[in-house]
C-alpha cells in the first residue's frame, strides 16, 4: 500500500532523527543534505535573519517534500535575480553550493555595508532544490542516481508502471553498470578501449573491431521481457519538464510541459515576478564558461525565426550574444583547466528563462572532475579525436582523487546471461556530479561573490537629472527628461524585447487638471536601453500657470524606478 | 385546476432562461411571461422529436446558466442516456460541465469508444455551445424514435462540454461587445505592459449592449456611406471626397493614458494555450506566459487524460465555413494512414454541410502553434475536428466573396453588400444598428452604428437549428466512424495429447484503426488485449498471415495476445495452444475500441 506523502515526510523526518547515515556512505554524504535537513537549515536561515530572509514554499513534490524559496534583501517591488539550483536531481552539488551561497550571502549582510545596501536596493531569489525527491536517493541505503520525482511513470512506454528497477547485483549497496562478456560473435556491441580497458567503447566494424560485451545497467530483467532496468522508480523529471524545446514521448519528461509540481511552481513564480531582471541556473547547462552564441539562422521556409511563420529561435540573439561574451568573461571558473560539458537544451530551465521568459540567463555546471594528472606512459596517450573523451578525463581524475568513484568491473559469482559471465562496476553513482564537502564549502564562496556581482549587473533606470523646464511663452512650458540605465546590464535583453518579458520601461507623465499636453504622450515605453549610461530623451510641451505641479514616474519592476515631482518654472 | 396551474408553472420553467436572441434582442433576461402548453404535434418533422420531454428552444443563444438549466433538465428527463458531471471550475468559478451521452444499460460508458465535443473556446464563438447541447437533447429525445440513435448510444459515449469558456461567453452575452470580442478568457492580463490589467474596456458609449463603431463627419474624411445601403460605410477612392472619419470601435480612454480600448478585460487566446507545439508569444500571439496556464486548458487536458477512450474530437469554433483538421504548423505532418481516415469523414462533411469545405489548418487556413486540436492529436493519437460555424454562404446559399464589416476594403463590397441585402431582405434591418450622435469624452460629438455582435458571426434564429443539425450529423457520423471490436470467430483444432489450438479472428468493424498511426508510432495508448480464458495456455501467436499461416510467437504472457494497432475495417487474427478442450472465451479489449467476448462452441 503506498504511503501518503505526509506520512511518508513524516517517516522521513524520524529516520533522519533516530538514525545517522548508514556506515560506509557517511564520507560521501558528509556535508550534503536530505531533503528533510535542507529545509531545517532553510528555516533556521530564516529565523536567524527575520528582516532579510523570507522562506516560503513554492511546491510540494509528489514525494511529499518541500520545494523552498528563500527571499534575500529587497522586496517583490525591487529588480531581482533567481538563482534556480537541483533540477537535475542527481546533482546534489547544484543545492548544496545554493545553500552555502545563501549561508554566505546572509553573512556579509551583517558584516558588510555595501552587500547590505545592494540588497536593499535589490532582491535575490534562490530556490535550492527544486527536485528533492530525486535528490534523496543520494541518501539511500541503496545508492542508485535517478532523475524523476516519486511520480509514478511509465518511462519505457511499454503501459506498465515502475516494473523492472536496477537491482544491486553485487551487494555494494549501489547500482553501477553491469556487463556480460559475450566475446567475439556473442552480440556484445562493446569494448574495452585499448589505453583503458576499464572503460568501454562501443566496437566500430569499419575499423574490423568485435564487440566482446553487452552493456546494461546493473540488474536482473524483473519482468522478463529481455530489456535491464528499464522502468525503475520515479516520474517526471523537472530538468526536461520546462516548456523551451520540450520533448513529448521521452523517458522522464512528463505528460507535457509543466506537468509537474515542481515545474509548474516555478512558472507560476517567474510568471508572476515581474521583478525579476536575470536568472541564474546552477544546473546542467553551462553558458558561462562557453558562452551561448548568437546565430539568425532563417526559420521554417525561410521565413526569419521568431515569427509564426518562421517558428522558434535555435540561437540567442546577436545582440544578446555580445553580452554573453562579455559576462563570461567575467564568471568564475568553478574548475580549472577542463571546460564543462552541458546537457541538451530539451525542456531544460536555462534555454525557457532566455526564450520564453526573456530575461538574461546564466547557467553553471557548477562543479565536474577537474584535469587528471598527465599520464605520458607509453601506451597511456589517449587517441585523437576521443570518442570517450569525458568518461576518460573523468575516470582518470577518479582514479586520482577519489578512488571510490570508480567501481573496478568483477565478476558476479554464479551469475550469468544466456549462459555468459555476467560484472559490475563503472562509475559509482552521483561520483562525476558532486564532490566532497571542502570543494562545495569554496564552490559556495565563490558562487556567493559571482551571484552578488551578478545582482550589481542588474539594469537601473533613473532620471539623468532634473527634469529641464523650459518657458516657451506665456504659460507654454517645454519639459525635457533624459531617462538613463546606470548599471551593467541592458533594461531588456534583445529577446525581452520581443516576448515583452519584463515588462518595458515606462516613461509616464501623470498630469492634474489644469495642465494640458500639447505634444508628447502620456505613456511611452523604451525597447531597450543599453547600460554603463545608456540614455533617452523624452520631451513634452504642456500648457498651464507657472508654479503648478505634475509627476513623472520612470521605470519597470525589473529596473526600479524614479518619480519626479515637476514644478512648472523656468530654471 | 391545481393540476393544470402546476403544469402551467412547469411549462413556464421549461421555456428556459433565453439570454440572446439570435438578432437583435435585448441581452438582459426576458421578464418571465406566461406561457400555454405547447399544441401536441400531429405529424412528427423528420429529424425532431415532434413532442419533447424537454421543450427548448433552438431559435436563440444562452448565458451559462441557461446551458447549464437546459443540461440539467435533459438530465433529468432522460437518466438512462444522459449524465450530467464537470470537468472542474473555470477562472472566475463557473462550473465547465459535462454531459456523458451513452446508453448507460448496455455496459460502462468510460469503457465504450468515445467521443469528445466541446465548443466555445472562444468566447464570442457562441454558437458551438447550443450545437454540442443540443447533439445532447437530440440523441436523448430520439433514441426511443430512432434505432440507429439508440446503436449509436449503445456503442459509443459522448462526453461533451457545450462551453470550455464559460467566463467569458458571459461577458460576450451580458456585456457590450462586437462579434470578435472577447475573443479570450477572464484571467485579469496586463496588455499593454503598463502594470495595470484590464484597465481600459470597450464602452457602450449608447448603451445598446453592443459595441459598434464610431464615426465623425470630415469632409476630408476617407470614407462615405454607401449609396447602396445607407447604413454602410464605404472607402472613397483617390479624388473622392469624403465624409466620415472612422474612429474605431465604440470606447474611450478610461485611464487615462492617451490610448483607446488598449487593455480590455483577459488579453490572451485559450486556443494557443496547448502544450503540443506551444510557442511564446513573439512566434504565436495570445499563448500566454507558458503552456496549460489557463485552467480552462488544464481541466480538459486533465479529463481527456482520464479518459483514454476518447477516439475522436470535436472543438465547435467559428466562423467561415470549415471542417479543419490539422496540422497546425508545417512541421508536423499527419501519417498517410490517418489522412485517409481524415478525408473520408471531412469529405462526407462537405455533403453533410453545404458550403462548408474541408480544411487543414496551417495549409487552408492560417498557421496555429499550441492548439487544441493539435493538442488532441499530437499528444493523445485523437482524431480530432474543429468546424468553424456558419458561412456567408447561408445568406443566399451560394459563395460569397470577401468579408468585413462597415469600413472594409473597396474589394469587399460584394460581400458588404450581401450582407446587407440579407439583413434587409430576410432581418428587416435588425442586424445594424442606426448611426446616432452621442457626446464622447476625447473625441467630442461623434456618430455611434455598425453591425451588432450577433451578426456575421453567428446564424440568425431561422438557420440557427437547422445549422447545428447538420454540423451534429457531421458530428455523429465521425462518431460512427470510431474504431469499434469484435471478436467475430473463435475455431478450434485438437492437436492430440490434450492439447487445443483455438484460433481467433478479431475485428474492427469501423472506419477508424484501434490507434491512429501518431499513436502508434508514440506508444500513446496500450496495444488491444487479445486473451483466452477456459485452459491453460501453452503458447501463444498473433498469425501474420493466414493464407500460409505465418505466425510469430508471443513469448511473454502468451494468454493475453498484444496486438499494437487494429486497422479499420480490418481483422486481426490469433492462435493459442492451449492444454483442455473447451470451450474457450477469447476476450478483445481495446481502449479505443471498446470491449467484446465470444466463446467457442
Amino acid at each position: 500500500m503506498p504511503l501518503t506523502p505526509v506520512l511518508r515526510r513524516a517517516l522521513t523526518l524520524a529516520a533522519v532523527l533516530v538514525a545517522a547515515a548508514p556506515v560506509g556512505a557517511q564520507s560521501r554524504t558528509a556535508g550534503y543534505h536530505s531533503a528533510a535537513r535542507l529545509a531545517a537549515v532553510v528555516d533556521s536561515i530564516g529565523r536567524a535573519n527575520p528582516q532579510l530572509v523570507r522562506v516560503t514554499t513554492l511546491a510540494t513534490s509528489p514525494g511529499g517534500r518541500p520545494v523552498q524559496v528563500l527571499r534575500i534583501g529587497g522586496a517583490d517591488e525591487k529588480p531581482g535575480l533567481l538563482v534556480l539550483a537541483g533540477a537535475f536531481g542527481p546533482q546534489l552539488a547544484s543545492s548544496e553550493v545554493a545553500l552555502r551561497l545563501v549561508r554566505e550571502v546572509t553573512a556579509r549582510v551583517q558584516r558588510d555595508a555595501a552587500t547590505r545596501a545592494l540588497l536593499t536596493d535589490y532582491t535575490l531569489y534562490v530556490v535550492p532544490r527544486l527536485n528533492p525527491d530525486a535528490a534523496e536517493a543520494y541518501f539511500a541505503t541503496l545508492r542508485h542516481e535517478r532523475r524523476g520525482n516519486d511520480e509514478r511513470s511509465d518511462d519505457d512506454r511499454d503501459h506498465v508502471v515502475d516494473e523492472d528497477a536496477a537491482d544491486d547485483l553485487n551487494g555494494d549497496g549501489m547500482i553501477t553498470m553491469m556487463r556480460v562478456r559475450t566475446g567475439p560473435g556473442g552480440g556484445g556491441e562493446w569494448m574495452p578501449d585499448p589505453v583503458d580497458p576499464a572503460l568501454l567503447r562501443r566496437a566500430d566494424p569499419l575499423k574490423g573491431e568485435q564487440g566482446l560485451y553487452k552493456l546494461y545497467i546493473e540488474g536482473r530483467d524483473d519482468d522478463g521481457d529481455g530489456l535491464y532496468n528499464e522502468d525503475g522508480p520515479g516520474g517526471t523529471d523537472p530538468s526536461i519538464n520546462f516548456a523551451n524545446n520540450y520533448q513529448f514521448f521521452v523517458a522522464g519528461a512528463g505528460e507535457h510541459q509543466f506537468s509537474a509540481a515542481e515545474t509548474r511552481a516555478v512558472a507560476e513564480f517567474v510568471t508572476a515576478r515581474t521583478n525579476l531582471a536575470a536568472v541564474y541556473v546552477l544546473g546542467m547547462q553551462d553558458n558561462l564558461i562557453k558562452p551561448w552564441e548568437g546565430r539568425r539562422t532563417p526559420g521554417i521556409g525561410g521565413s526569419p525565426q521568431g515569427t509564426s511563420a518562421g517558428g522558434p529561435f535555435t540561437a540567442i540573439l546577436p545582440e544578446d550574444a555580445t553580452w554573453y561574451a562579455e559576462i563570461a568573461k567575467k564568471a568564475p571558473r568553478p574548475v580549472a583547466a577542463i571546460d564543462p560539458v552541458s546537457a541538451a537544451e530539451n525542456g531544460d530551465p536555462l534555454s525557457w528563462a532566455y526564450y520564453h521568459m526573456g530575461r538574461f540567463a546564466f547557467g553553471s555546471r557548477v562543479w565536474w572532475p577537474g584535469r587528471p594528472p598527465a599520464d605520458t606512459a607509453a601506451g597511456r596517450r589517449a587517441p585523437t579525436p576521443d570518442p570517450i573523451a569525458t568518461e576518460r578525463n573523468d575516470y582518470r581524475w577518479l582514479k586520482a582523487h577519489d578512488p571510490s568513484g570508480f567501481v573496478e568491473w568483477k565478476e558476479v559469482a554464479g551469475l550469468t546471461i544466456d549462459g555468459k559471465p555476467v560484472e559490475v562496476g563503472g562509475f559509482a553513482p552521483f561520483a562525476r556530479l558532486n564532490p566532497a564537502a571542502a570543494t562545495l564549502d569554496s564552490l559556495g564562496l565563490q558562487q556567493a561573490g559571482w551571484v552578488l556581482e551578478l545582482t550589481r549587473m542588474l539594469p537601473r533606470t533613473q532620471l539623468a537629472g532634473p527634469v529641464t523646464v523650459t518657458s516657451v511663452g506665456p504659460r507654454v512650458w517645454r519639459l525635457t527628461a533624459d531617462v538613463v540605465n546606470t548599471n551593467y546590464l541592458p533594461t531588456n535583453a534583445a529577446i525581452g524585447a520581443r516576448s515583452r518579458l519584463p515588462r518595458r520601461v515606462m516613461v509616464e507623465l501623470a498630469l492634474p487638471t489644469g495642465i494640458t499636453l500639447s505634444s508628447g504622450r502620456k505613456q511611452q515605453f523604451i525597447e531597450s536601453l543599453r547600460g554603463s549610461g545608456g540614455t533617452q530623451r523624452f520631451e513634452w510641451v504642456v500648457v498651464g500657470d507657472a508654479g503648478a505641479t505634475l509627476t513623472l514616474r520612470v521605470g519597470a519592476p525589473n529596473t526600479g524606478a524614479v518619480t519626479e515631482t515637476i514644478t512648472l518654472r523656468a530654471r | 385546476m391545481t393540476t393544470i396551474r402546476s403544469l402551467a408553472a412547469a411549462l413556464a420553467l421549461l421555456a428556459g432562461p433565453a439570454l440572446l436572441a439570435a438578432q437583435g434582442m435585448p441581452t438582459t433576461p426576458p421578464t418571465p411571461r406566461a406561457t400555454q402548453v405547447p399544441v401536441a404535434g400531429a405529424l412528427a418533422a423528420l429529424g425532431a422529436p415532434p413532442n419533447p420531454k424537454v421543450a427548448v428552444h433552438w431559435d436563440r443563444f444562452y448565458d451559462h446558466a441557461g446551458l447549464h438549466e437546459i443540461a440539467r433538465r435533459i438530465a433529468a428527463a432522460h437518466p438512462e442516456r444522459v449524465k450530467l458531471g464537470s470537468i472542474g471550475k473555470s477562472t472566475q468559478g463557473r462550473d465547465m460541465f459535462l454531459l456523458t451521452v451513452s446508453n448507460f444499460k448496455s455496459g460502462d460508458a468510460d469503457r465504450k469508444p468515445a467521443m469528445w465535443i466541446d465548443g466555445n473556446i472562444h468566447s464570442n464563438e457562441i454558437q458551438g455551445a447550443e450545437f454540442s447541447l443540443y447533439t445532447a437533447w437530440y440523441l436523448a429525445e430520439m433514441a426511443d424514435r430512432v434505432p440507429a440513435v439508440d446503436s449509436l448510444l449503445t456503442q459509443y459515449t459522448l462526453y461533451i462540454v457545450p462551453s470550455i469558456n464559460p467566463d467569458a461567453r458571459d461577458h460576450f452575452m451580458h456585456k457590450p461587445n462586437t462579434a470578435s470580442s472577447p475573443r479570450t478568457g477572464l484571467a485579469p492580463r496586463d496588455n499593454d505592459g503598463d502594470g495595470r490589467v484590464d484597465e481600459d474596456n470597450l464602452d457602450d458609449l449608447n448603451g445598446d449592449g453592443h459595441i459598434t463603431q464610431m464615426r465623425r463627419r470630415n469632409v476630408n474624411g476617407r470614407f462615405k456611406v454607401s449609396p447602396e445601403d445607407p447604413r454602410l460605410l464605404i472607402p472613397v477612392l483617390p479624388g473622392e471626397q469624403g465624409e466620415y472619419d472612422l474612429l474605431g470601435q465604440e470606447g474611450f480612454d478610461n485611464d487615462g493614458d492617451g490610448f483607446v480600448n488598449e487593455d480590455a478585460d483577459g488579453g490572451y487566446d485559450p486556443n494557443r494555450n496547448w502544450p503540443w507545439r506551444w510557442m511564446p508569444q513573439y512566434v504565436q500571439g495570445g499563448s500566454d506566459p507558458y503552456p496549460t496556464s489557463l485552467v480552462e486548458t488544464q481541466n480538459v487536458i486533465r479529463f481527456v487524460t482520464a479518459h483514454p477512450n476518447i477516439a475522436g474530437a470535436q472543438s465547435y469554433h467559428n466562423s467561415g465555413g470549415m471542417l479543419l483538421r490539422g496540422p497546425g504548423v508545417p512541421q508536423d505532418e499527419y501519417r498517410p494512414q490517418d489522412v485517409q481516415v481524415y478525408d473520408v469523414i471531412g469529405r462526407a462533411g462537405e455533403e453533410i454541410l453545404p458550403g462548408y469545405r474541408y480544411m487543414i489548418v496551417w495549409k487552408d487556413l492560417y498557421i496555429v502553434w499550441g492548439g487544441e486540436l493539435d493538442w488532441f492529436y499530437g499528444a493523445k493519437g485523437i482524431l480530432t475536428f474543429s468546424n468553424e460555424l456558419f458561412t456567408p454562404f447561408l445568406y443566399f446559399n451560394r459563395q460569397e466573396q470577401g468579408g468585413g464589416g462597415p469600413g472594409g476594403g473597396a474589394q469587399n463590397r460584394r460581400y458588404q453588400t450581401t450582407e446587407s441585402r440579407f439583413n434587409s431582405l430576410l432581418l428587416m434591418g435588425e442586424a445594424m444598428v442606426e448611426w446616432t450622435e452621442v457626446d464622447h469624452p476625447q473625441y467630442g460629438k461623434v456618430e455611434i452604428g455598425g453591425t451588432k455582435k450577433n451578426f456575421g458571426r453567428v446564424e440568425p434564429g431561422f438557420l440557427l437549428q437547422s445549422d447545428g443539425h447538420r454540423n451534429m450529423m457531421f458530428t455523429l457520423f465521425q462518431t460512427a466512424q470510431m474504431p469499434l471490436v469484435r471478436v467475430d470467430s473463435v475455431t478450434t483444432r485438437s492437436l492430440g495429447g490434450g492439447l487445443t489450438e483455438v484460433t481467433a479472428v478479431v475485428l474492427n468493424t469501423r472506419l477508424a484503426p484501434t490507434h491512429t498511426q501518431q499513436d502508434v508510432e508514440n506508444s500513446i495508448t496500450r496495444p488491444d488485449l487479445i486473451s483466452l480464458s477456459g485452459g491453460r495456455v501453452v503458447a501463444g501467436f498473433v498469425i501474420d498471415n493466414p493464407v500460409t499461416g505465418d505466425a510469430t510467437e508471443q513469448k511473454r504472457d502468451p494468454a493475453t495476445i498484444r496486438v499494437r494497432n487494429i486497422p479499420g475495417n480490418s481483422a486481426v487474427r490469433v492462435k493459442w495452444i492451449v492444454q483442455g478442450a473447451g470451450p474457450f472465451t477469447v476476450t478483445v479489449d481495446a481502449v479505443k475500441g471498446g470491449v467484446s467476448s465470444l466463446r467457442s462452441r
